[in-house]
């Protein structure tokens, strides 16, 4: 029995060390890995692959390592489209359907094994030029039937001519057969190595802005598709091909990634860290010589201190470490033990940072913490069914339920303030949202409310649908998650105000979407943010066309409206778009389709060792332009290096 | 006994296999439709039918009485094999014709087939628009002139045209391919023949061999589900392995404490410490424990920078377990001790300490480590709340975050996974009993 207590109480001593030598940390911490930049995501990166990237966390992260053509000036608002890998701004034609792009010469990928080994023998692998045929294969695996392209391909279906003709060719192919990518496109051509024509099928004035989706549309090459997803390791050094059936056709490892950006992807492990570092051949950029200049509210970026680095090749940090933390807890935490750079703010502790006057309070700028604030281009609303019997046929209901909704309440309450009553489907920041005035109903008015609920239960009462006298009960349809909870309660609050019993229905997401596309919810909760600094990506959701087409969630029909839709979508920016944009914007503040509450408003904390930190609403990939004071940030007691 | 074992094996089988129709009835048939979440709604119905066919989802669910239609090029050429609606017709989408994935070669046999989807009962009588899934052949756009069909477009590059204006059923397709001008032999339209073997060939039991096989692969990322146990399983066991052994150690030492004091003050108090331990929520423990961490070495408070941080998690499961397993090994002890042969040994004038440590716990050993083999199974899902909150990349977070992104195959592996082991650990610890307690005769 003696060797029994003996013999457990070493293994229990075994088993308890055993984490030591079974977890290794990951990514090498080298002696000279320079400065590091120490950063927290908090949702999985869903896609490496430019044609599937979808959403924000897999954007942020992407544009770190995927350049494409244009993208938008860091500094300068209103944001403004400047060039990346392309060599000036496009040659449209005057007809406004062809788009000639001449690309930079000598824009290098990122070393890697597709390329084969080096012939100097000065790296491991060789490397070499992007070329516009890259372009017009990146286009043509958005196009591809087989790659689960969302963002992507939604800018581009019906825009370019032959592109769908391929996509339909492409379901042909098996999903394994690449030579699918050999097929020649209408639209795209690459007449020689660095010029690319594009032609559309309609003119596109925000053409330009799809392509500063820097990322999306990043070049890809061929050697990618022939070595990363054709064949694999044989385990002894060389490739061995994959059968079709068996392959792929989405990057999805780390060594797959090749891109031309200013950093390298060299660890990513999902759900727990991604280690870049910069690329050491990078293309010389340098950080922007102009900014904002001073506005009401704002002192401009020269005297912010933002322009201080004007002039200086980038990138500055020389590696970036992404850690995975999803509890907000902990990121704040994270935050105030120095052990990351920068942070949001959460809900819990806002008060206790932020003064009313949305500054930072005087005991944390001791701290040597800054803030940091931007408004985003998304609103959200709330969306009413517009086919729905109840909701769809009656307008004074929805105006009723607009005018009692006290959303300057809600943000207060749920958000801590932090944005600004929405009174219009487009962003206050957009272009015909002043020309077209605040919505009349968009507004918090109870006698009005009252007066148009009785217009509303006559009119519900002619068409029959009074239940004992009583409007029935509306549902509300949600995604889960506590913010939602108490939003739910709210909302409970402020119809009962009207009379209205509201049922608050928590879906998780695919069940949302699924019941959003088969129109079985009366109305729900939703944001929109701009893909581009154009109120026509607003305005394209009340579009009838768009119903079908999944991103008219409202399933609102005007043959006015739509009419206007038609006119504006080939102008470009003119003083007349401009007037139809707001009597477009009016036609949707007389019906009420939806009801906006807030643009959000984006608070960042850093601390003073990070230099160069501006929010930019709609473009990814400035993390080059960041620079870090490691001397101070070591004095202040952060993490070293 | 090796009856007895053989027989358990068998009752094993049977209940992993209604494990594993439970599985299925819950995920598959319940959870519905779950390429929402892995496919952009916008695509549209093509790229949810792509999704369905790699996955295996457009066969039936249970048993497969069903054929296709196929239309087989003879030809082999080099080509790519196309057929494309014409004048209005809606035939090749309604029919959901796309290229079957065989493989092409030399040999008899292969040869390039453009397959519609499975019907049940498919027979040349079976009109036509039963086999659409609800969508019109034919489009509603006016004035349109000449007759409305398929375009085929062969590898060897003929291309003809088969007029679908008079076809209603799939015999009259059928025939209608054969008699069209153009084709000389080099396109067969057929309905494809069932075999016994291809009875199995459906939802239930891809799912089976899935999970039997371990060859489920993630839909989310595509990665197996053995890289993925590989890769997060070992964060899983760093955290629940070193807990278990640990709480079990602690557990013995104090329950004896507790026990040879028993009905003294030191009793009471250990067990209103330990009743304390399992009333405060797990929750409270961990966010006390990270708040304390965070302000003594902040470095190891979150996320695995340092592999030593893993005993931050480790310590605070020690902590919320260790109330409970100290009742409960000191009510075995307490059985054992209230039993005959230790008042006769205490009657000859054996001190309590030696009949503690040479006889009882002996006795007590088996039911406490047969308790521990049963938790075994459970420790490769680790703690999900401990991983969520101190950022480990384990199982039990990937679990719960593909339950809720209907990511299936992971959640039905390592449902899988668990059944077995625990359904083998009962095994063990009734084969255990029945070797280590001389009164046990196992049937």
């Amino acid at each position: 029995m003696k060797w029994f207590y003996i013999i457990s109480v070493l293994v229990v001593a075994a088993l308890v060390s055993l984490p030591l030598f079974v977890l290794r940390p990951a990514g090498k911490k080298g002696a000279d890995s320079g400065v590091v930049y120490n950063a927290i995501y908090s949702a999985d990166v869903k896609s490496l692959d430019p044609a599937t990237c979808g959403d924000v966390t897999s954007s942020t992260i992407q544009a770190n390592f995927y350049e494409g053509l244009y993208t938008y000036h860091y500094l300068k608002r209103p944001v403004e489209v400047v060039e990346q890998l392309a060599d000036g701004m496009p040659l449209v034609s005057p007809d406004g359907l062809t788009y000639t792009i001449h690309i930079k010469k000598g824009v290098l990928y990122h070393r890697n094994p597709c390329f084969g080994k080096d012939p100097s023998g000065a790296h491991a692998w060789n490397t070499r030029m992007v070329l516009a045929r890259d372009f017009v294969l990146s286009l043509k695996r958005v196009a591809d039937y087989h790659i689960n392209t969302g963002l992507a391909w939604a800018f581009l279906a019906d825009r370019i001519v032959g592109l769908d003709a391929y996509r339909e060719k492409t379901r042909q192919f098996r999903i394994g057969d690449f030579s699918r990518y050999d097929i020649p496109v209408a639209g795209m051509a690459a007449p020689d190595s660095f010029t690319l024509t594009l032609r559309l099928t309609a003119p596109f004035p925000q053409f330009i802005y799809v392509l500063a989706m820097n990322n999306v549309y990043a070049p890809i090459p061929r050697e990618v598709v022939d070595y990363h997803l054709s064949t694999t390791d044989d385990g002894k050094g060389g490739r061995v091909p994959v059968p079709v059936a068996e392959r792929v056709p989405e990057i999805m490892e780390q060594e797959q990634v090749v891109g031309t950006g200013p950093y390298l992807l060299s660890a990513f492990k999902r759900k727990w860290t991604i280690l870049m570092d910069r690329n050491p051949e990078y293309r010389a950029d340098y950080y922007p010589t102009q900014g904002e200049g001073p506005s009401q509210g704002y002192e401009g970026d020269g005297a912010a201190g933002l322009l201080a680095d004007a002039g200086k090749r980038v990138p500055f940090i020389d590696r970036a470490v992404f850690r995975y933390v999803e509890e907000e807890y902990a990121q704040w935490m994270l935050f105030l033990s120095k052990q990351v750079d920068v942070t949001g703010i959460p809900v819990e502790t806002f008060q206790a940072v932020i003064t009313p006057g949305k500054d930072l309070t005087d005991s944390w700028k001791k701290k040597g913490i800054c803030l940091t604030k931007a408004s985003d281009p998304v609103v959200y609303w709330i969306v009413f069914n517009m086919e729905d019997p109840v909701l769809g046929k009656s307008k004074s209901l929805r105006r009723a339920i607009c005018l009692g909704y006290d959303a300057q309440n809600e943000i207060k309450i749920l958000s801590n303030d932090r944005g600004i009553r929405a009174v219009n489907v487009v962003p206050a920041t957009f272009t015909g949202h002043n020309e077209a005035g605040p919505g009349p109903y968009f507004r918090f008015d109870t006698l009005a409310a009252f007066r148009t609920m009785q217009e509303a239960k006559k009119e519900l009462a002619a068409e029959g649908l009074l239940k004992n006298g009583e409007i029935p009960e509306i549902k509300f349809d949600m995604s889960d998650g506590p913010m939602n909870l108490r939003m739910a309660d709210f909302a409970r609050q402020q119809f009962e105000r009207l009379g209205i019993r509201l049922k608050c229905v928590f879906n998780d997401w695919p069940t949302l979407q699924r019941k959003v596309q088969n129109k079985q919810i009366q109305m729900y909760y939703m944001g929109w943010a701009a893909d581009y600094p154009d109120a026509e990506d607003f305005l394209q959701l009340f579009y009838s066309k768009n119903i079908d087409k999944g991103t008219n969630n409202s399933n609102y029909k005007n043959p006015v409206f739509d009419s206007l839709y038609e006119a504006i979508r080939v102008m470009p920016d003119c003083p007349e778009r401009t007037r139809i944009y707001a009597r477009m914007i009016r036609i949707i503040g007389e019906d009420c389709p939806l009801l906006p509450i807030y643009e959000p408003e984006n608070f960042t904390l850093y601390y003073n060792w990070m230099h160069n930190l501006k929010q930019h609403p709609m473009g990814y990939g400035y993390l080059k332009y960041r620079r870090i004071d490691a001397a101070l940030r070591r004095a202040l007691g952060g993490s070293e290096g | 006994m090796t009856g007895y074992i053989a027989r358990r094996l068998v009752q094993a089988v049977f209940t992993v296999l209604g494990v594993m129709l439970l599985t299925f009835v819950l995920f598959r048939v319940i959870a519905g439709d779950v390429s929402t979440a892995y496919v952009n709604q916008k695509l549209g119905a093509e790229a949810r039918q792509a999704f369905y066919e790699k996955h295996k989802l457009d066969r039936p669910s249970i048993f497969n009485y069903h054929r296709r239609l196929l239309l087989v090029d003879n030809t082999d050429g080099p080509h790519p094999y196309e057929i494309t609606d014409k004048n209005g017709s809606l035939a090749a989408r309604a029919l959901s014709l796309h290229l079957a994935s065989i493989h092409r070669g030399g040999a008899a046999g292969s040869r390039l087939q453009m397959a519609g989807r499975l019907v049940f009962a498919l027979s040349p009588k079976t009109p036509l628009l039963s086999m659409t899934g609800g969508r019109p052949l034919l489009s509603e756009k006016t004035g349109i002139s000449g007759a409305s069909g398929l375009s085929v477009s062969l590898s060897d590059g003929t291309v003809f045209f088969v007029d679908l204006s008079k076809v209603r059923t799939c015999g009259d397709f059928i025939a209608a391919v054969a008699s069209c001008p153009g084709n000389a032999g080099k396109l067969t339209a057929a309905i494809s023949r069932w075999s016994p073997a291809s009875l199995f060939d459906s939802q239930f039991f891809w799912h089976l061999w899935e999970n039997v096989s371990f060859t489920g692969r993630s839909y989310a990322t595509n990665q197996s589900l053995l890289e993925i146990i590989g890769e997060r399983g070992r964060f899983s066991l760093s955290i629940t392995v070193p807990a278990m052994v640990l709480t079990w150690l602690l557990a013995m030492i104090l329950s004896c404490f507790v026990a040879y004091y028993r009905d003294t003050w030191i009793d009471r108090i250990g067990v209103l410490i330990t009743v304390l331990g399992m009333c405060v929520p797990y929750l409270a423990y961990m966010l006390l424990g990270q708040w304390i961490m965070f302000k003594i070495a902040p470095g190891y408070a979150a996320g695995l920078a340092h592999p030593s941080s893993i005993y931050v998690p480790v310590f605070i499961a020690v902590a919320a377990g260790l109330g409970a397993e100290v009742r409960f090994y000191r009510t075995i002890i307490l059985n054992e001790i209230n039993k005959d042969y230790v008042r006769t040994a205490r009657a000859k004038g054996v001190p309590l300490p030696s009949i503690l440590f040479l006889h009882v716990l002996k006795n007590c050993m088996l039911p406490i480590l047969t308790e521990l083999i049963t938790t075994i199974p459970f420790l490769i899902l680790g703690s999900l709340l401990l991983e969520r909150f101190f950022g480990i990349p384990g199982l039990g977070d990937l679990l719960l975050t593909s339950i809720t992104s209907r990511d299936v195959p992971i959640v039905t592996g390592l449902t899988f996974l668990t059944a077995v082991l625990y359904v083998v650990s009962l095994l063990i610890t009734d084969v255990l009993y029945a070797v280590f307690d001389p009164r046990i005769h196992l049937k």
